[in-house]
């Protein structure tokens, strides 16, 4: 009896490392099986990835054959090609191992600086120059998208506006004393260009105040109700009131500030600042008109954008001497 | 229950959009944005930086990002970029002589590609000001 219940134990425990031997088996397989799904999906989209790679490339290759005017087109649909296959790239990452990701964008970014590099030699991009200048129409840039052209477009912005401009100002004169009234100026814009040497008195209370180009210009203010915009000024003075001030790319400009929230200056140099003192009569009412609160003078927290540096106080600008202050404006 | 609070914090997420907002310096994005959220705007200045606000709307949660517009912090507005659900451009539609600066810029952001899923909004902000240009005459710009 006792032997018969031995080999019973031991059939039952061959028969159990039996099954255990086929689990093990059958897991094998199944890993193996998986493994070889994963390598497929990445063997397919390796395949899929090289093929439309090579499609760009020889895209690439046939620019030269192409047209001049043919050329925008097939630049864009190469870089449209080029941003399908990103996001081809970006869509598989699941599945994909780190190091191949890399590679592949290695690959796209080797693909967009070629593209990059063949635009450029094919298409020049087209300078702008002042050549027709003196025939007093300057011709526009052609408008394009590119990178480059931005910095050029800046510095050149001003001369070039399409746009008839309607609102109220001064534009283009030298050595003149100006003068604007309560009526034209109410609730206006007011703009001032290219300027030279002249005196500029604007009484009431405009609603904004655009000045660009004046050189050593007197413009004197009453207060405007939101924000005044000056670039490209040089040795002048400014006697103003306004809610905000930017003054922009400047040099040499002494500014007698009312200001209620705050004034910045960007790429300005030798900026200095007095409190506004302009008296004229009426002023009282168009402070009030402007909605400006009097009380409130904000004339030294000025923030220079080329100046990050809480510590020490920007180069670019200071506070007026007193003695080199001017006590009192001719408003007549 | 793990899982359920995993599965509310997606939901919750999905309701959340961020929503970025640019444009030239002095175009009024931190006014616009201080009106939406009934603050007063009469104390704005330049911004030097950027402004978050979250607003609540049907159910939404919008978390607006005002970003300065000057043009030495505009390099910076590219890492904000990340995650945008929503661009809102913010034109000054009476500053006329800038109008091809804000053309280009824009033109330079939507050449971004970490922009390419983002919704654009191009916002002609100004338009009651006496010298700006209408609606119609800046989608010619």
């Amino acid at each position: 009896m006792e032997v018969l219940e031995g080999r019973c134990d031991k059939i039952c425990d061959l028969l159990k490392r039996e099954t255990e031997r086929q689990l093990e088996l059958k897991k094998k397989q199944d890993d193996k099986n998986l493994s070889a799904a994963e390598n497929e999906k990445i063997e397919y989209f390796d395949n899929e990835f090289n093929k439309k790679r090579a499609g760009i490339e020889n895209d690439l290759n046939g620019l030269n054959n192409l047209e001049t005017k043919e050329l925008p087109e097939q630049f864009d649909s190469i870089s449209k090609k080029i941003l399908q296959l990103q996001k081809f790239v970006a869509s598989s990452n699941i599945f994909l191992r780190v190091y191949d990701i890399k590679r592949y964008q290695e690959i796209l970014n080797e693909l967009n600086s070629k593209c990059n590099r063949l635009e450029e030699q094919l298409l020049p991009k087209k300078k702008f120059s002042f050549k027709n200048r003196n025939k007093n129409t300057v011709k526009l840039p052609v408008p394009s998208d590119q990178k480059n052209v931005v910095d050029e477009v800046d510095s050149s912005s001003l001369s070039k506006c399409y746009i008839p401009v309607k609102n109220c100002g001064f534009e283009n004169i030298s050595n003149q004393n100006l003068k604007m009234d309560r009526e034209t100026v109410s609730k206006n814009d007011v703009r001032l260009q290219n300027l030279s040497k002249c005196t500029i008195k604007i009484f009431g209370n405009p609603s904004t105040l655009h000045m660009s180009k004046m050189v050593e210009c007197i413009v004197l203010s009453g207060p405007v109700s939101t924000s005044i915009f000056a670039n490209n000024c040089r040795n002048c003075t400014f006697v103003v009131a306004c809610q905000q001030l930017r003054l922009h790319s400047s040099q040499s400009v002494q500014i007698y500030l009312h200001v209620t929230s705050r004034a910045i200056i960007e790429d300005c140099k030798d900026i200095s600042f007095a409190p506004y003192n302009l008296k004229y009569n009426n002023i009282e009412q168009d402070f009030e008109d402007s909605g400006l609160n009097k009380e409130k003078n904000n004339w030294t927290a000025i923030d220079d954008f080329n100046w990050l540096n809480v510590d020490k106080p920007s180069p670019n600008w200071r506070v007026l001497d007193e003695k080199h202050m001017q006590k009192n404006w001719s408003t007549q | 229950m793990g899982f359920l609070t995993v599965l509310k914090k997606m939901k919750q997420k999905e309701k959340e959009m961020r929503i970025l907002m640019l444009g030239l310096d002095n175009a009024g994005k931190t006014t616009i944005l201080k009106r939406f959220n009934g603050e007063k705007i009469d104390t704005i200045s330049p911004t030097l930086g950027f402004n978050i606000k979250t607003l609540e709307h049907r159910g939404y949660t919008l978390n607006i990002w005002d970003v300065g517009g000057q043009k030495s912090i505009r390099s910076y507005w590219r890492n904000y970029f990340e995650c945008t659900d929503g661009l809102i451009w913010v034109v000054d539609s009476a500053d006329r002589h800038r109008l091809e600066d804000c053309r280009v810029e824009l033109h330079q952001l939507l050449q971004e590609e970490r922009l390419s899923g983002a919704t654009l909004l191009v916002f002609a902000n100004k338009l009651d000001l006496p010298g700006a240009l209408s609606a119609e005459e800046l989608r010619d710009v």
